[in-house]
């Protein structure tokens, strides 16, 4: 059997955890916590989240969601270590941090390592048009400027045909 | 951030004070909360440690205990314990004013683990009686 990793990285509450529930074809592990500030939700991830699916009979695809965060760094040194692809979610609506962001692109460098990169944006259903250009062109923007050549994309984390279309890319620009 | 909305009770301070002064071998005492942000964290000199860090390694280790204890013995986990040559970590779940929290303490090898963990529980419990 051919393991492959897939790291999904982004900021609270942009979809990783969600997303690996969409995809993984086992009960998937989550570190979730009640979160003790105001993050639109109740509960956040602080520690690696895992799912599985079979991309084909011979190969599997393992799913490590991380947090965004600087602070949980010491699990993005567990897990960028021969990557299939790297998926960096934005969450539309709310100015993404993006000294964060730097810092995640700096880290996974996956220009340098040549590892698959994809941005996605999510909870953009009810975005505006000029709304999810001008994320668009900050993104690209900030992917520029680390040599990063990658799709920037808008997915529903909830959606399994929207979620598997990721899937798709990766593949397509691991061909 | 919560820590700064968090009060930082002189009890917490003087319970933590007195457990170092009385068992020099704990290097590290640290209180945050389960989603990873320092309430209160004493960590010796001679440890590099960033309390953000810190926080957020502890949080991420009660939340995959926590997540093994459901998987496997259908319970909440109760003690983490780190085993190294130099020492033990200990990771316990607790409670301050009303808060999810992890507590986390180190104890240079000099310290039985069974020390390591009465010391730790018990500070636990001391804190999760705090009022506000």
């Amino acid at each position: 059997m051919d393991y492959k990793k897939l790291a999904i990285a982004g900021e609270v509450g942009s979809g990783k955890t969600c997303l690996i529930r969409t995809l993984s074809e086992i009960s998937p592990i989550e570190t979730e916590a009640k979160s003790s500030i105001d993050i639109g939700k109740t509960e956040t991830t602080v520690g690696i989240d895992y799912g599985r699916l079979n991309l084909s009979e011979d190969t599997a695809l393992g799913l490590y969601g991380v947090p965004g965060q600087e602070r949980y760094s010491f699990l993005w040194e567990i897990v960028n270590n021969s990557l299939w692809g790297l998926l960096i979610l934005i969450k539309c609506g709310e100015t993404p941090d993006y000294q964060n962001f730097d810092k995640l692109l700096s880290f996974f460098a996956p220009a340098d390592k040549k590892v698959s990169c994809v941005a996605a944006i999510t909870h953009c259903e009810t975005a505006s048009h000029d709304e999810l250009v001008v994320l668009n062109q900050e993104i690209q923007t900030m992917l520029e400027q680390r040599n990063i050549i990658a799709p920037i994309i808008q997915i529903d984390a909830r959606d399994r045909s929207s979620a598997i279309s990721v899937l798709h890319i990766f593949n397509a620009i691991n061909r | 951030m919560p820590k700064s909305k968090i009060a930082i009770k002189p009890e917490l301070l003087s319970e933590i004070k007195t457990l170092c002064e009385n068992n020099r071998e704990i290097s590290v005492v640290s209180l945050c909360t389960t989603d990873g942000f320092t309430i209160k964290s004493f960590v010796a000199q001679d440890l590099n440690m960033e309390a953000d860090k810190l926080a957020a390694m502890s949080s991420t280790l009660s939340a995959l205990s926590d997540s093994c204890a459901n998987m496997l013995m259908l319970d909440e986990f109760n003690v983490t314990i780190v085993e190294s040559n130099a020492g033990n970590t200990l990771f316990v779940r607790t409670r301050y004013l009303e808060l999810e929290c992890v507590l986390t303490v180190t104890a240079r090898i000099k310290m039985s683990l069974a020390t390591a963990r009465y010391h730790t529980k018990k500070l636990a419990q001391t804190i999760s009686l705090f009022t506000e």
